[in-house]
Order: C-alpha cells, then sequence, then structure tokens
C-alpha cells in the first residue's frame, strides 16, 4: 500500500512540474507582453534591450517548456556520434555486427535538431543578460527621475 | 565526479542569470514605486522576491543533489528518512509554486506597461494653456 501511494506521488510529482513548467512558460510570454507594454510607453533604448531580451528568453523558454511537456523530442544532444560509438564499438570491441545490424539507421538528428538545441540554450542565456540590462538601466533611469514630489518642485 | 560540460555549465550559468533577472525585476519594482510615490515594493516586487526565494531553494536543491552524486559512494538522496518519491512530489511543488510566482511577475509586469502607456497617454492629451 505504501510503495503503490509512493507510485501515486511520484505521478503527481510529475503532473505537478509539468503543471509549473506551462504556468512558467506563460509568464515568459507575459514578461515579454509587460517589455512590449512599457517600451509602447517610452521609446528608450534600456526599453528596447529589455523588450529584445524577454523576447529571446520567452522564447528559449517555451522551446525547453514544449520540449519537457513532451509536444516534441529532439534527437540530439552535444556529444551523441562518441556515446553511440562508445556504446555499440568500445563497450565491447569484439562484438561482431551482422549485415542487417549495420543497415539499421541509428536515426541520425535531422539538421534543424541541432540548431534548435543549442538556439534555445543561446536565446536563453542571451535574453536573459539583456533583460537583466535593460530592467537594472531602466529601474536607474526611474531613480533619476525622483518621486512626484521631487517631479513637482523641479516645475 | 562534477560535471563541467558545456552543457552542464551553460545551465549553471543559466540558474545564475535568472536568479540576476529576478533581482534586477526587484531593483525594477523599487525603482517604479518610488517613481509613483510609494515606499516599498508593489505587487510585481513582491511576486518577484517570492520567485526570487523559490528559485533559490530550487537551484540550492539541484547543489545538494550534484554534490550527493559527487560523492563516494555516489547517492541520488540525502540520508533522511524521506523517500525518493516524496523528494520528487517536493520538486513538482516547488516547479509549481515557481511557475505560478513567474506568472504573477509577468502579469504584474503588464500592468505597470499598460499603467505607464496611460500615464504617457495622459500626458500627450495634454492641450498647451493659452496665454
Amino acid at each position: 500500500m505504501i510503495g503503490a501511494l509512493a507510485t501515486v506521488e511520484s505521478v503527481a510529482g510529475t503532473r505537478l512540474s509539468e503543471i509549473g513548467a506551462q504556468l512558467a512558460m506563460l509568464g515568459a510570454v507575459a514578461l515579454f507582453v509587460g517589455g512590449v507594454c512599457l517600451r509602447l510607453a517610452g521609446a528608450t533604448a534600456a526599453r528596447t534591450i529589455l523588450m529584445a531580451g524577454l523576447l529571446l528568453f520567452a522564447l528559449g523558454l517555451s522551446v525547453r517548456s514544449l520540449e519537457h511537456l513532451g509536444a516534441f523530442q529532439l534527437n540530439y544532444y552535444p556529444g551523441w556520434k562518441a556515446d553511440l560509438e562508445e556504446t555499440f564499438l568500445e563497450t565491447d570491441p569484439h562484438l561482431e555486427f551482422s549485415n542487417e545490424d549495420l543497415e539499421v539507421d541509428f536515426g541520425e538528428p535531422a539538421w534543424w535538431e541541432g540548431i534548435a538545441w543549442w538556439g534555445q540554450r543561446a536565446a536563453r542565456l542571451l535574453g536573459l543578460g539583456l533583460a537583466v540590462t535593460g530592467f537594472f538601466l531602466d529601474g536607474r533611469w526611474m531613480l533619476q527621475q525622483g518621486g512626484p514630489k521631487r517631479r513637482r518642485a523641479a516645475r | 565526479m562534477t560535471d563541467f560540460s558545456l552543457k552542464a555549465t551553460g545551465g549553471r550559468v543559466e540558474d545564475i542569470l535568472l536568479l540576476f533577472l529576478l533581482g534586477a525585476l526587484i531593483y525594477f519594482a523599487v525603482a517604479y514605486s518610488r517613481r509613483r510615490g510609494g515606499r516599498g515594493p508593489n505587487f510585481l516586487g513582491w511576486s518577484a522576491v517570492i520567485a526570487l526565494l523559490i528559485y533559490a531553494v530550487m537551484v540550492g536543491a539541484e547543489v545538494v543533489r550534484e554534490a550527493l552524486r559527487a560523492s563516494n559512494p555516489p547517492r541520488e538522496d540525502p540520508d533522511l528518512p524521506i523517500m525518493h518519491e516524496t523528494w520528487n512530489l517536493l520538486g513538482g511543488v516547488t516547479s509549481l509554486l515557481f511557475g505560478v510566482a513567474l506568472l504573477a511577475c509577468g502579469v504584474a509586469l503588464v500592468y505597470v506597461g499598460w499603467s505607464e502607456s496611460k500615464t504617457g497617454r495622459r500626458g500627450a492629451k495634454q492641450k498647451p494653456k493659452r496665454a
């Protein structure tokens, strides 16, 4: 019974993690929409950087979340070929393959899968860097503007 | 042994940058609040603080996990009377809470952007006073 409950808990954890990934994806998209609203309110360089960063972050996180949710599967990771050779050749050097085995296609990744794998990571890293810079610059600009009292006194 | 591959290192850098993003969001929220005449952080600031704390817990858990895997002999869970499934469930709950907090940050930023654009439009609508 405890084992059965444990299995149920584990499934529940996976399900909660999936819902969390969906919410995080929506959150990243909402952050981008917020960045667009800010950019439309005032076309400053900081807000342009912020909007571009949040767009890249939202794109990268969406691809990761969709992969996590099983919407698609990337048949690629760095060093996949070396791993394949190690598994099939170096594990047992005396292993002999029949002609039928050699005809089996191990599923070489499509040209876009490597781009998607590296692209989503690059987009998230670059996007996060740009968004941090944008938030910091815009926040500093707002602090320099001062509160309503200071603006009224300046007038 | 600790994994220092490009994939693992990139993941760690990404985690740190996400913590920096949430920190920058708190700074932005405080600056926005001061500009509007408030004293403390607003809804955006508080949701960013909660998201930052939750993500820090998640990063901390990942650090502990890597340390356990790198220990001799390698282990998957700490020596506590808690089952692996329970850790998995806790991870799921934390992930869900982080998703909710990030969504709250996003919605709050949309409100801030909308509010800013409304203020901008109001400013644009003001007609020059006649002499």
